[in-house]
């Protein structure tokens, strides 16, 4: 067995992972290879440390507050969907009115009508592009209420 | 398994009750993955909270017959990488408010250990994918076998990688911790 093939099989073998006819030949191999010996403890070493460097937990009362925001985020989802159908229905409604009494009525001069057209377009847009932007970064916003 | 799966099939029936069960026992494995991947508390603790919510809403989808865990871990790795893509991708408010990059910071993240500290230290210098593995097999304790399933990779790529990912670690801890540490 090449030493190098020795390595990869070390992995296995640090982790319990290896059959019993490739275990047999890693061990043949490191009872003659100085080299792939020194390996095997040196990884023994990275393994054990990995194992064990652990992490601060959350305190009880942050799990809690975890388990609350998922619910409440869960419950939101629902209030969510039916506030956006409710606002693109009053927005539909809104803009069949707006070009049904003011848009197409010839009563009021052309000017005005395209200016007020293109005001409402443009806003609509903007309005649509700002919410999209912020749906988009509040995932990662932590710093808004930094003040400055 | 028997009493999970229960618990899965009354949450595909919209038991949000059951589906805190299934929080509560996966919410601090969930946590130690995010963290491992993020290197940050608070994004730990929000990305799993998203990932949480993302496996309820797919929860009819999911055969309640396999382990919940390795089917949610795929939901969790993808909120982490979403989550650390968005952030490259944030636009940077300027030079004078350039904001530091809070990640992996050990005090943050172990308690005062110095030798804890340079491993997180390690793993925070690790490429997204070498850090990814670590995770699996060293926080998660996952056999080679859910490893594979998880990163949907064969099982033999499995040591492949887990060798990769050591010899870089290790390469970062050289000359860091001597020989008798750990």
């Amino acid at each position: 067995m090449e030493c190098e093939k020795a390595c990869l099989l070390l992995m296995g073998h640090l982790d319990g992972e290896l059959d019993d006819r490739s275990r047999l030949d890693l061990e043949q191999h490191l009872e003659g290879c100085a080299a792939c010996r020194r390996e095997e403890s040196a990884y023994r070493r990275l393994t054990a440390m990995t194992d064990s460097i652990g992490f601060i937990e959350p305190t009880e009362t942050e799990w809690r507050a975890h388990w609350e925001a998922i619910y409440n985020r869960l419950e939101r989802g629902v209030a969510w969907i039916f506030l956006s159908l409710g606002a693109v229905t009053l927005l539909l409604y809104g803009m069949w009115h707006l070009a049904a009494d003011f848009l197409l009525d010839a009563a009021y001069p052309l000017i005005l009508r395209l200016g007020v057209g293109f005001a409402a377009i443009g806003t609509i847009v903007l309005a649509v592009s700002v919410v999209r932007e912020r749906i988009r970064l509040y995932p990662t916003d932590r710093y808004e209420e930094v003040e400055l | 398994m028997q009493a999970e799966r229960q618990t899965i099939l009354q949450c595909q029936k919209g038991s949000r009750d059951a589906f805190g069960e299934i929080v509560n026992r996966y919410m601090r494995r969930a946590y130690g993955a995010a963290l491992a991947i993020l290197g940050n508390r608070d994004d730990a603790l929000d990305v799993s909270q998203e990932a949480f919510v993302k496996a309820y809403r797919a929860i009819r989808r999911f055969d309640a017959r396999r382990p919940f865990y390795p089917w949610f871990y795929r939901i969790l790795r993808n909120a982490c990488f979403d989550w650390l893509r968005r952030r490259r991708n944030r636009p940077r408010p300027g030079l004078l408010m350039d904001i530091p990059d809070d990640r992996f910071r050990p005090d943050t993240l172990v308690d005062k250990d110095e030798i804890r500290e340079v491993v997180w230290e390690g793993i925070g210098k690790l490429a997204e994918k070498d850090r990814e593995i670590i995770v699996l097999r060293h926080f998660q304790h996952m056999s080679y076998r859910e490893i594979a399933a998880a990163l949907d990779i064969p099982e033999g790529t499995v040591m492949s990688r887990l060798f990769t990912a050591r010899k870089r670690l290790r390469a970062e801890l050289d000359g860091r911790i001597s020989p008798e540490d750990g």
